[in-house]
């Protein structure tokens, strides 16, 4: 499960402390969508000491975290290569297991890239890292020169009946909930970007504990898409150091308090950025098998399971060994690979996607649903994605799209039939993770219904501490059982997304 | 398989190559090749053995993201994960007391970079730090862990005429090299006093090709061997007398170069003159990696207890060895014969075994690590046995390089020619038709080059089958799309059946 970029991590812990399950449990019955031998035989291989076993390989220390790009990721990719072709599964790329795509680790130029507080007798020049900064996720070329308006704290009085249709929001951190929100508001508002700034008492600086893994990364490099001069940036956001701040305002002529939201200022912002050219390109790999179907309809359309098979990698001496993000999605496929071996040929045909760079921002699902390879004639109809299933309790399982959501389809009501029958008694609602994990890049660039199984974060989220020890072996057994029960679900004639 | 003890001349192992290949095809054997009335318990284990399951093994373990598999190494110690995961997969017991690892020490005899230096000061106080490798070197044979600090003497050439009279005691000596006579000029120092040696490069007379030497010499110490540490020795860094280490440390010309940025640049004939007292002193700081070198590697063993009350206790030794050569000059040596095949034949007779259920008797599967390095996973094992309480080996088959040459060649050691011939080579000979060796050729020549010479010592029978050497042995090109899956398919099923044909109440062997 990807962090929210530049999310401090307690301003996120009370929005999921506050949520509470709110599905109410399915009257429909529980029973399995098939029950024939072979899907007995099937659910039978899946064992918890096999997924154990799996899982102690992939959240070994070896493997150093399984960061994007790294050694340690490619090892498990040809490890989970290795289990496809050991099982007889098909590949499901183009030129064997492993769908390469490319990615460029971006570096910032950092003499091209500068800022600037425009008045109209005084022009305040910022530089990078001291006067201001940005995340270096999504680093691209940029020239922009824009009005700014100020929004207050972003909230949605604050934003009522705003156009900033070419303006640049300038938004004080909210001094409570989480600053995520208004960051939605204000890219609804239509605004080209956004400058971050701290309250006018503030003593810490904003965002001041990210600024140093900022600089950092920003000179080291991030992998991302590939950056071409010239293209549009798109939304963008930086933030100021609060002397700058201060500047500003009394640029503008409010040296004492903030003005309303809503003003308009009398000064612009410039707000350039570059890409150092000489950032390498590397290939990344998501590891890709097929499960032909038998019939000979059917078999064209592709059912996608996916999980993440990256983590964070290593700081320093600490390993982020990611067992349960997402070693334990990653072993759920294993056991739904070595199951579907057992079971044979489903009508439809499947496709086990283990993707990389999720943590790094969804990458590795974003560039396979933006240029897909499936056989011949053969569509994809729906994704279930599944990132974070052992841990918390052992009834607790999330899902999203709910019904309470605009994407609420079929597999949600699928997967709230049959999740009783595995040990979770009701799914809880994981909607404000909808936009968090691979199954949004799926729904996002090719249209198709989606449903994704998290068993939510906990204290070890993005931690060392999250070790293959405390795992709910028996947990993701379940998982794996009801994902299995869910393809064999989507077998029918027709399906009622 | 390991290469051949150094101290063998080439021409002894070309005569040794001929020797093999003339011995082919190996004498027919004499034992009946009759199939015994098999259980369907093994014959559903002989079926499990596929061979692109075994080639989906061996692509792995010969990835080039393992590296070569080099011990020590996170190639290795992958390798190592990737067999347990499987055992644990399969049910195995534990074969190394609570764990499928069993730890040993090895001395890793290499420049520890990080800590390691050589450092000049100037009278003044000020000091340069030098690299080792790019500003200086010293050989293969003078890694250590030790520390000199000394003053500066110089000694002119290190020849007769120089050093003649010289009261060098407890200083470096300070020579211009000339390329020869390094071991006389050694022993002249040493007796005039003289605790360690720093030599200038004479770019006029230095003869370039004893430099590149150095360098060579330099890099292996770099890159430093593995040895096995004498039992004393395991727990703690060597302690030797201190005359034993004389420190020889060779500038480059960028440590040259840095060292004249420090003390001034004067000729280096003055600077060396016989007897002439530098107002500069040299630090060499010499560091093994860790605590004196010693490194923990990992034999990999899974246990299969038997159903027997009593045979139970008397267990079959099965083993191949995980490790490889690792990477050199940036080429992977990715060993997918040399012994990803036996590795994964291995790992295909523990799923026909968990398939199986329990035989009468017990299985080890022992998959050593350092064998390249002398065998020394092998050793260790052979020196702690991991057995149960009670336990004793019986017997040990070795397998090492199972995937490659002709699909029906297929060697033994020891033969029916060699005095240590034994029951369980009978075995082999009998069944090997039956997977498709119609003959098996001798490896006799191999006998002592690989892990069943340490098994041996148990004073119990062992077998090695192997399919003998080729052009990749050893060689970056041992690589995975070369490997014939089904040959490792079949020299597997032939094991299982020699296990399976262990199991009467008395065994010959």
């Amino acid at each position: 499960m990807r962090l929210l970029t530049t999310l401090p991590l307690l301003a996120f812990a009370l929005p999921i402390g506050a949520s509470t399950p709110s599905v109410v449990p399915s009257n429909e019955t529980t029973t399995a969508a098939t029950s024939t031998a072979e899907m007995e035989r099937a659910l039978e291989t899946i064992q918890a000491d096999k997924i154990k076993a799996d899982l102690y390989f992939i959240a070994s220390d070896q493997l150093e975290g399984r960061d994007t790009p790294s050694s340690g990721l490619r090892i498990a990719a040809r490890f989970l290569r290795a289990r496809l072709e050991r099982l007889g599964w098909q590949p499901g790329a183009q030129s064997g297991f492993l769908y390469e795509y490319f990615l460029q680790e971006k570096r910032v130029d950092r003499e091209k890239t500068f800022a600037e507080i425009v008045g109209a007798d005084e022009t305040i020049a910022l530089t990078l890292g001291t006067d201001y900064s940005f995340s270096s996720r999504g680093l691209k070329y940029q020239e922009r020169f824009a009005p700014l308006v100020y929004c207050g704290e972003g909230t949605e009085e604050d934003l009522a009946e705003l156009d900033l249709e070419g303006k640049l929001a300038l938004v004080t951190i909210p001094s409570e909930g989480p600053w995520f929100r208004a960051y939605r508001r204000v890219q609804k508002a239509n605004a080209i970007g956004m400058v971050w700034v701290g309250a006018a008492d503030a003593t810490d600086e904003p965002f001041g504990s990210q600024w140093e893994g900022w600089n950092k990364s920003l000179d080291n490099g991030r992998p991302g898409w590939p950056a071409t001069p010239g293209a549009e940036p798109g939304f963008t956001t930086l933030t100021l150091a609060n002397a700058r701040a201060s500047q500003l305002f009394a640029l503008a002529g409010f040296a004492e308090g903030r003005p309303e939201a809503g003003t308009e200022l009398s000064v612009s912002f410039r707000d350039n950025r570059s890409v150092d050219p000489a950032s390498p390109r590397i290939a990344l790999e998501n590891v890709c098998g097929f499960w032909p179907g038998s019939d000979p309809e059917l078999k064209n359309e592709v059912i996608i399971i996916s999980a993440h098979y990256d983590h964070v990698g290593i700081e320093g001496e600490e390993i982020y060994n990611g067992a349960d993000d997402n070693g334990s999605g990653t072993c759920t496929l294993l056991a739904v690979a070595e199951a579907l071996k057992e079971h044979g040929p489903m009508r439809r045909s499947v496709m086990l996607m283990w993707v990389s760079g999720e943590e790094k921002g969804l990458l590795g699902s974003k560039a396979w649903a933006m240029e897909p390879w499936l056989p011949e004639g053969v569509k994809a109809v729906c994704n279930i994605n599944i990132d974070m299933v052992g841990r918390n309790d052992p009834g607790q399982l999330h899902i999203t799209p709910t019904d309470e959501h605009e994407k609420y389809n079929g597999l949600t009501r699928l997967a709230e039939s049959l999740s009783p029958s595995e040990g979770f008694a009701e799914l809880g609602s994981a909607d404000q993770y909808y936009s968090r994990s691979d199954h949004a890049m799926f729904e996002e660039h090719m249209g198709l219904p989606v449903c994704f199984l998290f068993s939510d974060v906990h204290e070890d989220y993005h931690k060392p501490t999250d070790t293959p020890d405390k795992v709910d072996y028996d947990k993701v057994r379940r998982v794996s059982r009801l994902v299995l029960k869910m393809i064999a679900g989507l077998q029918t004639d027709t399906i009622d997304f | 398989m390991a290469t051949l003890n150094m101290k063998l001349s080439l021409s002894a192992l070309l005569a040794l190559g001929l020797a093999v290949s003339v011995g082919l095809p190996g004498r027919s054997s004499e034992a009946e090749t009759i199939a015994p009335e098999l259980s369907t318990a093994l014959i559903a284990a002989l079926d499990t053995i596929e061979a692109h399951e075994i080639g989906a093994d061996v692509r792995f373990l010969a990835s080039d993201e393992l590296a070569g598999r080099d011990t020590p190494g996170r190639g290795l110690k992958t390798a190592a994960r990737y067999i347990q995961s499987r055992l644990e997969r399969l049910g195995f017991t534990a074969g190394a007391g609570e764990s499928y690892l069993q730890n040993f020490a090895l001395r890793h005899r290499a420049v520890d970079l990080e800590r390691s230096s050589f450092t000049v000061t100037a009278s003044g106080g000020e000091s340069a730090k030098l690299d080792f490798d790019t500003h200086y070197l010293f050989t293969n044979g003078e890694v250590w862990d030790h520390a000199l600090t000394a003053g500066v003497v110089g000694a002119g050439k290190g020849e007769r005429d120089d050093v003649e009279g010289l009261d060098l005691t407890g200083k470096w000596a300070l020579c211009l090299d000339t390329g020869r006579h390094a071991g006389l000029r050694r022993r002249l120092l040493m007796k005039a006093g003289a605790v360690g040696l720093i030599v200038l490069p004479n770019l006029d007379e230095t003869d370039q090709k004893r430099m590149e030497k150095i360098r060579r010499s330099a890099g292996w110490a770099k890159r430093g061997s593995i040895e096995y540490p004498e039992e004393d020795e395991r727990a703690l860094a060597v302690e030797r007398p201190a005359d034993d280490y004389f420190h020889q440390v060779y500038l480059t010309k960028l440590g040259v170069e840095r060292l004249t940025a420090l003390v001034g640049d004067a000729p280096a004939a003055e600077l060396t003159e016989p007897g002439r007292e530098l107002d500069w002193s040299a630090t060499d700081e010499r560091f093994l990696p860790g605590e004196g070198g010693l490194i923990q590697v990992e034999n990999v063993c899974g246990y299969w207890p038997g159903s027997d009350p009593v045979l139970t206790n008397e267990v079959i030794l099965v083993s191949a060895h995980y490790d490889h050569v690792g990477t050199r000059d940036e080429k992977i040596y990715n060993g997918a014969d040399d012994n990803a095949s036996g590795t994964s034949g291995m790992l295909a007779i523990a799923e026909a075994l968990a398939i199986h259920g329990p035989l009468r008797r017990s299985v080890m599967l022992i998959w050593v690590s350092a064998e390249e390095k002398g065998l020394f996973g092998s050793q260790a094992w052979v020196e702690s046995p991991t057995l149960p309480e009670g336990a004793r080996a019986i017997c040990n088959v070795n397998i090492d390089m199972i995937g490659r040459n002709a699909p029906g060649e297929l060697y033994i050691t020891p033969s029916e020619d060699h005095r240590k011939f034994n029951g369980l080579g009978k075995l082999a000979y009998q069944f090997s038709s039956l997977e498709g060796f119609p003959e098996l050729g001798d490896a006799d020549a191999y006998y002592d080059r690989s892990d069943h010479a340490n098994f041996a010592l148990l004073d119990i029978p062992v077998a090695f089958l192997f399919n003998g050497e080729h052009e990749d042995y050893h060689q970056p090109t041992d690589t995975y799309d070369k490997i014939d899956t089904d040959k490792i398919r079949r020299v597997s099923r032939l094991v299982l059946r020699m296990i399976a044909a262990l199991q009467t109440d008395n065994l010959d062997l």
